[in-house]
């Protein structure tokens, strides 16, 4: 029950003070009661104005929900508080209209002058216009007859008898009437839009989209602009609409019978649209589509939903199992899901060999090719290997095995398909080519000569041809020059001569002649001619001394003679353009000259070669370039100082692996346990960056490194302890046991786990890198790359730390018995990895 | 709903059983009507609808690893495709105008007026 309170009256400067905040949080029906009791203690004039602006906005308020009854009521009893112009008196008429009270309506709009018709209530006006032209003509008679409102509203009229009788120049004529500042302005541009309809759809559309929102035309602007929808637009807008314009828009397009039932059925169903209710759709109004085509869509939906097997074979015959599997496979591939992708493209697979028809042999070999795209190299070609089996005849597949071959150095492979693909397509120019290039490495020029001639008959511009023949030419020359067959010398160069290729080649025909002149006329002059060929052919000595020691050496002509009249070679530093130069010549001697007289060749070189690496800043491409050709060449001692220049550049597992190559003389069997260790680490470094390629260099390395060092037990300390070593007498074996010796098997074996998997995840070039920064001390890295079992210490005392065993060896003892980093104080520094 | 895809046989305007020489024909009057100068990606759109299906090859490759293009909206437009065309009659027009007043537009046709 509640108490009643005593309550005092409140002085008006509180209660006027209520009344303004409450009027301010608009909450205008508390604010309405306290300005009522103000008013009741004094008249007070700004009170009024208060309560009366509080009434209209509730009103309209009340308006919006819907209320317009209780919104008239208070709109009314503001205006006894204030005087004309009232407030939303445009709204109050329109209340009046929706709350449908004829009289009142009919008193209100009698009152409306001219005026407050063309220029005060633009918006009412508007209003107006639309319901005497729908539902309430009888409004016109009570509006003032000498309104602009009334003749624009003949004009109207005129316009829409206009658009009825057809007649497009009285329509013309009459919208023409209409001024804009007009409360038919939105009208007019709708009938504009109509008439423009037939011509262009788009011009019609932008009409229509300039009807604004509040406009009381825009529901009408918006139904004509979907009338002129189609399909799934349309559907879209039409089951947001209400029946009524449903149907009418439905009869304007035309619709049968059936088409109502599906339009129907689609607004019932338009927010749950489940791929089960888009199947029975699909089947139940099939007759509107075609059952060829709801047949197709049904299969295709079936991926998702399963469950309509049953019904598709009683409405379509048995599902097409391929068709199945491919469309599985096709949205596991959307997923993302190939492994799933890949068992329904073998079910498809299967299904076209089992139905023993010569046209599937070409799906089965796409399904194969399409399934290589998303293996690794090895596997890739296995899968265009067998594709070949239904598909013999596409040559791009065959250059793409080649392809494969050739970068996995499985040179037997690439030879037997080189074969095959000779023999499948003999005038196949690529192929010819990759026939021309495989006989050049094998220095088989005879036969490279024979497939460029070959190629030259197909294609007479061939530049490639034209170059093999042309180096061919040379390579015989040599030969000649070398048996003192002076005569033939002067044919072949002649025959190079004539495939005219460009001014390069002159030159280097020029060199030839000038070598034959030495060998075969006159000495001096020859050294004379020698030189201004190879001034023509290069601006660098170093260059000149390498191509004139490679012509002397393979001429059989002396070396030393010819290199004296050249400028010295030894002092100059080659730019990156003559360095990039001398790469090219390199990798043309390759191409044509034997191995041991390039590399008496680029002894006469190496001084200046190595002054260049370690002073020029090339870059990595060019390195890598060189790098590619030392490798080949078996040219260890240039290709450690190349890739010890690149490396510190450039901390890449390609450059570990040219390091580790050249440092053991191309034999990794030799390499350290560090450097295994490294290689080990760059080659994860490799898979997990794609770069396959180097990642299966690495791998070759480490394999070529296990396969004369088996793992047996592959236990770290078994290695550091050398108990799988027969020499007992091993200083290093003695540095750690004098460290470790004393811990027990048990420690061990812990510890032993956790250095296996430690060395997995650190470089060494971490640990030094982390020591140096800790200790200060440069020489760290010095000790490890000297003392292969420092690393292996410093592994174990990490070990004990991330294992949090005491064994009473510290990373200063470490260091100490190695004999790093004396200088560093006895204070302990914590481990810094 | 997603949107309609066209087929490469749609962008050329053949049917799915038009040999080389048809659809280079189509390829070669596309590109004339459509030159890369004018819509480059119009224009790219004709040249790869023209490698898919260029040759026999290429046709059945198409057709095995193409994803389906009818999707519902496909459906509904083969359901609501009609032959006529739309009829915009002064009866219509009448009606469409009476059903597009509710109290909704009457309210914010004033509500934003000048009080």
């Amino acid at each position: 029950m509640k108490k009643k309170q005593t309550t005092t009256p409140a002085a008006p400067n509180s209660l006027e003070l209520q009344a303004q905040t409450q009027l301010n949080a608009g909450k205008y029906k508390e604010a309405i009661g306290l300005y009522k009791k103000l008013l009741k203690i004094s008249d007070h004039n700004e009170w009024h104005k208060k309560l009366a602006y509080c009434y209209v906005q509730r009103a309209t308020a009340l308006a919006a929900q819907g209320m317009f009854k209780e919104a008239l009521v208070l709109w009314e009893n503001h205006r006894q508080h204030t005087h004309a112009p009232y407030a939303a008196y445009d709204q109050y008429i329109i209340w009046l209209i929706l709350s449908k009270n004829k009289a009142r309506i009919q008193e209100n709009i009698q009152q409306l002058s001219a005026q407050q018709l063309d220029k005060e209530y633009p918006a009412l006006a508007a209003v107006l216009g639309l319901l005497i032209l729908t539902e309430h003509p009888e409004f016109a008679l009570d509006l003032p007859q000498d309104s602009m409102f009334i003749a624009h509203l003949q004009q109207v009229k005129m316009a829409l008898q206009a658009y009825q009788d057809n007649n497009r120049e009285k329509l013309d004529e009459a919208l023409k009437q209409l001024p804009y500042r007009s409360a038919f302005k939105d009208f007019r541009t709708v009938l504009n839009a109509l008439i423009t309809l037939p011509e262009s759809i788009d011009q019609a559309r932008v009409l229509l989209a300039k009807i604004p929102d509040n406009s009381a035309y825009s529901n009408f602007a918006h139904l004509l602009l979907v009338s002129t929808f189609d399909g799934a637009e349309l559907a879209k807008n039409l089951v947001k609409l209400s029946p009524t314009q449903r149907h009418i828009i439905s009869h304007m397009k035309g619709f049968n019978k059936t088409q109502l039932e599906f339009l129907a059925h689609l607004t019932r169903q338009y927010e749950h649209l489940s791929d089960k209710v888009k199947f029975n759709m699909a089947i139940q109004y099939q007759s509107l589509c075609g059952t060829e085509f709801a047949k197709n869509y049904c299969q295709q939906l079936l991926v998702n939903y399963s469950a309509g097997h049953k019904i598709f074979k009683k409405n379509f015959g048995a599902v097409d199992e391929f068709e199945n599997n491919r469309l599985h496979a096709l949205a596991c591939e959307r997923q993302g899901n190939s492994y799933d992708a890949e068992h329904y493209w073998r079910l498809c697979i299967k299904e076209l060999i089992g139905q023993h028809l010569e046209e599937n042999n070409l799906k089965i070999a796409l399904i194969l090719r399409h399934l290589s795209k998303r293996e690794e190299p090895a596997e890739k070609t296995e899968l265009l290997i067998e594709s070949l089996q239904y598909d013999a005849e596409d040559r791009d597949i065959y250059l793409q095995i080649l392809q494969h071959y050739q970068q996995a150095e499985a040179t037997k492979d690439y030879k037997l398909w080189l074969s095959k693909a000779l023999k499948k397509f003999p005038q196949d120019i690529d192929i010819l080519i990759q026939a021309v290039r495989e006989a050049t490495r094998n220095k088989t020029y005879k036969k490279a000569s024979q497939y460029a001639t070959k190629i030259l008959k197909i294609d007479p511009l061939n530049t490639f041809a034209k170059q093999t023949l042309f180096a061919s030419h040379l390579a015989h020359a040599y030969r000649l020059m070398r048996e003192k067959s002076y005569p033939l010398v002067a044919k072949e160069i002649a025959l190079a001569e004539a495939l005219n290729i460009g001014k390069f080649y002159v030159k280097q025909t020029q060199l030839m002649r000038a070598l034959l002149c030495f060998a075969h006329e006159d000495k001096e002059q020859g050294l004379q001619l020698i030189s201004d060929a190879l001034a023509n052919l290069y601006t660098d000595p170093v260059n000149r001394h390498f191509h004139a020691s490679m012509a002397a050496l393979s001429a059989g002509l002396p070396v030393a003679t010819i290199l004296r009249v050249l400028p010295p070679a030894k002092d100059y530093l080659l730019t990156e353009s003559e360095f990039t130069q001398f790469i090219q010549l390199l990798k043309q001697f390759i191409n044509e000259a034997d191995n041991s007289q390039i590399h008496k060749a680029l002894e006469k070189v190496k001084a200046p070669l190595k002054k260049a690496l370690t002073r020029q800043d090339f870059t990595e491409s060019t390195l890598l370039h060189l790098c590619k050709l030392l490798e080949k060449l078996e040219h260890f001692e240039l290709l450690r100082h190349c890739a010890k220049t690149a490396f510190a550049k450039w901390q890449k597992p390609i450059w570990m692996y040219y390091r580790v190559y050249a440092d053991n003389n191309g034999k990794p069997e030799d390499c350290t346990k560090i450097e295994l260790l490294s290689l080990e680490h760059y080659h994860e470094q490799a898979m997990l960056a794609k770069d396959f390629q180097t990642g299966i260099m690495l791998e070759k390395l480490i394999d070529r490194y296990y396969q004369v060092h088996p793992q047996k037990g592959m236990n770290f300390f078994d290695d550091l302890f050398g108990i799988n070593d027969d020499d007992d007498d091993n200083e290093e074996g003695d540095k750690l046991d004098i460290l470790f010796g004393h811990l027990s098997d048990e420690v061990v074996m812990k510890l032993d786990e956790t250095v296996e998997s430690l060395s997995k995840k650190t470089s060494i070039e971490q640990v030094a890198i982390e020591l140096i920064q800790s200790v200060g001390e440069e020489s760290v890295m010095l000790a490890i790359m000297q003392e292969p079992d420092l690393f292996s210490a410093l592994m174990v005392v990490k070990a004990a730390d991330k294992l949090g065993i005491n064994i009473d060896v510290s990373l200063e003892d470490v260091l100490e018995c190695y004999g790093v980093g004396k200088n560093i104080g006895s204070s302990s520094f914590p481990f810094p990895f | 709903m997603g949107s309609v895809m066209s087929t490469a046989y749609e962008v050329l305007n053949v049917s799915t059983t038009a040999n080389d020489a048809e659809i280079k024909q189509a390829y070669l009057q596309q590109v004339k009507d459509n030159p890369p100068d004018r819509d480059q990606e119009k224009f790219q759109l004709i040249h790869g609808a023209y490698s898919a299906i260029k040759d026999h090859k290429s046709r059945v490759s198409y057709a095995l690893f193409t994803p389906p293009a009818v999707n519902f909206d496909t459906v509904i437009e083969h359901m609501l495709q009609t032959e006529h065309a739309v009829n915009f009659s002064a009866e219509f027009i009448n009606q469409l105008l009476q059903a597009s007043i509710d109290d909704t537009t009457l309210l914010n046709a004033t509500a934003t007026s000048k009080k």
